[in-house]
């Protein structure tokens, strides 16, 4: 593992990949999801779509058990600018995109107006979110890079 | 991620488990839908003994007998 990774970026990385020629989908019970679950696939897509990621902390929970729930996304509101993505994500990449465009939408939200005022009006910021993923899904997937 | 057990037995057993902060027995979830078309919407996971809770962004609603109105009170 080089020096300057830590384990999480080596496993999620091109390096370990080609080291090991990692399959390139995903396999056992996260076989019917389309998008590989790993960073490297979530950075690419958000490239294609023009998504800026920088300041954002991506972590995908790999929970089996967390298929049956259909939560694509959750935005940490004590450490700013981590999104954690669950299993239901990667089904397909209109999924992953607007789950990465929602999510960032709360980063902003959150930065913009202060974790206590997002706390108590969860449903403005949800209608925001939501407004905002589909608005801007249907403008980047025009643009996207194929 | 303090709450990923209790997410797990959610999705096992739709039992939301001890709390994570406080360890108490008193939790509860819940959905709510912002868009009824395509019945997305969000969620919490939450200690009715400390309010901690966690928040669930972005999730199509299908369990019908946890849509409630989420507490405002809560600590995320």
């Amino acid at each position: 593992m080089p020096e300057n990774m830590t384990y999480e970026e080596w496993f999620d990385s091109d390096v370990l990949a080609r080291s090991i020629s990692r399959k390139e989908a995903n396999t056992g019970a996260f076989s019917n999801l389309k998008i590989p679950m790993q960073k490297r696939y979530v950075r690419r897509i958000a490239e294609q779509y023009n998504i800026d990621l920088s300041g954002i902390t991506i972590k995908i929970q790999r929970s089996e058990s967390m298929l049956s729930l259909t939560m694509t996304g959750s935005t940490d509101y004590n450490n700013i600018g981590r999104i954690d993505l669950f299993p239901n994500a990667f089904i397909d990449e209109e999924q992953l995109v607007k789950t990465l465009l929602h999510e960032k939408r709360h980063v902003w939200q959150l930065k913009t107006y202060g974790k206590k005022y997002v706390e108590e009006n969860l449903n403005r910021m949800e209608e925001g979110a939501y407004s905002f993923e589909d608005e801007q899904y249907n403008l980047l997937k025009k643009r996207a890079k194929k | 991620m303090k709450w990923l057990k209790n997410l797990e037995n959610i999705a096992k057993n739709h039992k939301s488990g001890l709390c994570p902060i406080c360890g108490s027995k008193e939790t509860d979830f819940g959905y709510s839908i912002i868009d009824p078309k395509s019945r997305m919407g969000y969620g919490a996971v939450w200690c009715n003994s400390c309010r901690h809770a966690f928040h669930i962004s972005r999730v199509e609603v299908k369990d019908e007998k946890h849509i409630k109105e989420i507490p405002h009170n809560l600590i995320y």
